[in-house]
């Protein structure tokens, strides 16, 4: 009985080079769970033909048939895998990223996508005194992902779910004094257990400034953020404005959900 | 005009200014033009007055 040299070959378990595969188009035609064993392709075009459920075929990687299944063999200049881990010294000469983090030129780790805000109020704001009162925000300094609305409902409602840090800086004045004033970070609506500034029963003159910070968390899908004021004393009683250096809410995420 | 506090304590004089604070009483302003309203009352002995109470001031 005649041999062809291929099928000795392939008896033995060598590989046996049977040309280019086009993994886009499929060409020539691979099917799962069929072929010869010891047969393989380089793939000349990258591409996602279904192979016995590999998909991820790049320029350069083998495909061969086990007598079983298709398999791929990482070829070419680029990888091309699905997940890569990595112990010991990783020497990485280039890093970008299409998702949310990523490592600049200078090896520093750049967060693209994290919503970062501050704003501030335009004019002054006048607050009838024992009311907690909404502070208005309408302007903002900066606002990388357009997450702080600042025309109707001034609050922070960040699309990426996390947690952030949120800092609040607040002038108040009175044209005769000031007693009490307190500052909430509410977050969707509810008050003081979510931060608070407060000083209370005092005499504070006719001008205070204050500071308040809280790392809140967001679910990145409705939950929201608002500073609410409340002041008393005698005279007229506002929150100074239209200087973003002594009054601004500032947030900006520090750690991913 | 009075303010809704102002009346408030005319209605009620044993009020304190801290009861404002304090979360008995909570006066709210949404800055959505609405002006201020009464968002909760806590108060142990007093009944939150009704519109026509505050209206009379």
């Amino acid at each position: 009985m005649l041999k062809t040299v291929s099928s000795i070959v392939n008896a033995l378990g060598a590989l046996n080079y049977k040309g280019t595969w086009n993994a886009s188009i499929n060409n020539p035609a691979l099917a799962s769970g069929a072929g010869t064993k010891g047969d393989y392709y380089v793939v000349s075009v990258a591409g996602t033909t279904t192979l016995d459920g590999i998909s991820n075929w790049g320029v350069g990687d083998w495909a061969t048939y086990n007598g079983s299944v298709w398999q791929r063999v990482e070829g070419g200049a680029d990888l091309n895998g699905v997940n890569l881990s990595v112990s010991g010294t990783t020497t990485l000469s280039g890093l970008t990223a299409s998702t949310d983090l990523a490592l600049d030129a200078g090896k520093n780790v750049v967060s693209v996508g994290n919503p970062t805000f501050s704003a501030y109020g335009n004019a002054a704001q006048t607050l009838t005194a024992g009311v907690y009162t909404k502070a208005i925000l309408n302007a903002k300094d900066y606002d990388t992902a357009s997450c702080f609305d600042s025309t109707t409902n001034y609050r922070f409602t960040p699309t990426v779910a996390g947690y952030y840090q949120l800092n609040l800086k607040l002038s108040v004045a009175s044209t005769t004094s000031i007693t009490t004033y307190i500052a909430d970070f509410r977050k969707n609506g509810s008050g003081a257990t979510n931060g608070r500034a407060i000083q209370q029963n005092g005499s504070f003159g006719t001008f205070a400034l204050f500071n308040a910070n809280n790392i809140m968390y967001f679910d990145g899908v409705g939950d929201y953020c608002e500073i609410w004021v409340y002041l008393d004393g005698v005279g007229t009683l506002t929150i100074s404005s239209n200087d973003k250096n002594t009054t601004f809410f500032q947030g900006s995420m520090i750690r991913r959900a | 005009m009075m303010n809704i506090r102002e009346k408030l304590l005319a209605l009620y004089p044993e009020l304190q200014n801290f009861d404002f604070s304090a979360g008995v009483i909570t006066l709210e302003n949404a800055s959505d033009g609405k002006g201020d309203y009464i968002a909760e009352w806590s108060h142990p002995t007093l009944s939150k007055p009704t519109e026509a109470q505050l209206k009379g001031f």
